[in-house]
């Protein structure tokens, strides 16, 4: 895997959807365009809904990277 | 004189009335009425039409029914044709009771749920305008029903109806498009996708595959797409006292199939069926083989 350098990093383990997404969101908000955001997710629920309202939002997904319980997701904001 | 005016008067038929919409409460001359609010969609003016007459003639409540219909209680039946009247006006008609086919229910689909893959409202009305009403389908053996569920998840329940259908779609990949992110493998379901990180390659075990999408929804680059939408046919469900969920009939049938097999299937239900047997009963009867190759046909 090639490594990805993040701008930020969010911590969103133990945060129920759809509150994730928004704090994800938030954050991008606050991010400048091309910049990578590096969110950690649980696994379940999350995973099946934070990937893809970022997608929804026009934001690219990079890649995602199983830690084994839990996730790194990493964002470019568009 | 009394008793010659009270067998003048007419007789309540509750047939009649039964068909319309018009539920007998446990309570002597009080009734709900049962309305039709097609895939549970409702305009503002009727809801205020329903709230004003729910005040008036009603206990001000209205109930909203399992089949996504509103039903006005404690109407006495002196005013039965005065509340219809006034629901008329709004484009408000009477559901339906009895043994025939019953309002379609249905989930938003790609009206504005993220996870539906048909347009199930408009593919619902359809349906509505097709078998709904229609005095061929009005003297059935039982109670028919019907619902459509945008995507596998089957929020409207499909299964539980005498037909249902959900939308589907197989995926195909565009091996150019990915960015080696990794998300469809692990949203998928069924592990149907294994990524091969060292060969960076991705693989699509067919078999696996159950049609749900997951991966095409969450696929970041656009690499998966879909290769054809259409929609799951079950056959056979039932709640009541002995439920029974439908089972699989079709896949990737298109709308105008769909419907030729909902005819095909009331005209097998007509035929087959004892008086006041579901569909469900005939086919664990008869098995379901016999109803698909009728659809095939």
């Amino acid at each position: 895997m090639e490594a990805i350098k993040a701008d930020q990093i969010l911590d969103l383990k133990g945060v129920v959807c759809p509150i994730n997404f928004v704090k994800t969101k938030l954050k991008l908000e606050e991010m400048e365009k091309g910049q990578v955001l590096e969110v950690y997710l649980d696994d379940g629920e999350p995973i099946l809904n934070v990937p893809r309202s970022v997608k929804d939002d026009g934001h690219k997904v990079l890649k995602l990277v199983d830690m084994g319980g839990w996730y790194r997701l990493f964002i470019e904001k568009s | 004189m009394d008793e010659e005016q009270k067998t003048e008067q007419p007789k309540i038929d509750f047939k009649e009335l039964k068909k319309g919409g018009y539920l007998k409460q446990r309570q002597k001359d009080l009734f709900c009425l049962r309305i039709k609010a097609p895939m549970g969609m409702l305009n503002s003016e009727q809801l205020t039409k329903l709230a004003e007459l729910a005040k008036t003639y009603g206990q001000g409540v209205v109930h909203l029914t399992v089949r996504q219909g509103a039903e006005l209680p404690w109407i006495h039946y002196d005013n039965i044709n005065r509340v219809s009247e006034e629901l008329k006006q709004t484009g408000l008609t009477m559901g339906a009771c009895g043994p025939r086919v019953r309002v379609v229910v249905s989930c938003p689909g790609t009206r504005w749920c993220p996870q539906g893959w048909i347009d199930a409202l408009s593919f619902a009305e359809q349906l509505d305008k097709e078998f709904y009403g229609k005095p061929e389908y009005d003297n059935l053996p039982h109670k028919f029903k019907m619902s459509v569920s945008g995507c596998m998840n089957s929020c409207a329940k499909p299964q539980e109806n005498d037909v249902g259908f959900h939308g589907q779609v197989e995926p195909q990949l565009t091996k150019e498009k990915c960015i080696d992110c990794n998300i469809c493998e692990r949203v998928c379901p069924t592990e149907a996708i294994k990524v091969h990180p060292r060969k960076k390659t991705i693989s699509l075990d067919a078999s696996k595959c159950i049609f749900c999408g997951l991966c095409i929804l969450n696929c970041p680059g656009g690499a998966w797409q879909a290769k054809q939408i259409g929609l799951a046919f079950y056959a056979g469900g039932k709640w009541g006292k002995f439920p029974q969920l439908g089972r699989k009939a079709a896949n990737f049938l298109s709308e105008k199939q769909a419907i030729y097999a909902i005819r095909k299937t009331l005209e097998f239900y007509m035929k087959e069926a004892k008086k006041g047997e579901r569909l469900a009963n005939v086919l664990n009867r008869l098995g379901i083989d016999q109803l698909r190759t009728q659809i095939a046909e």
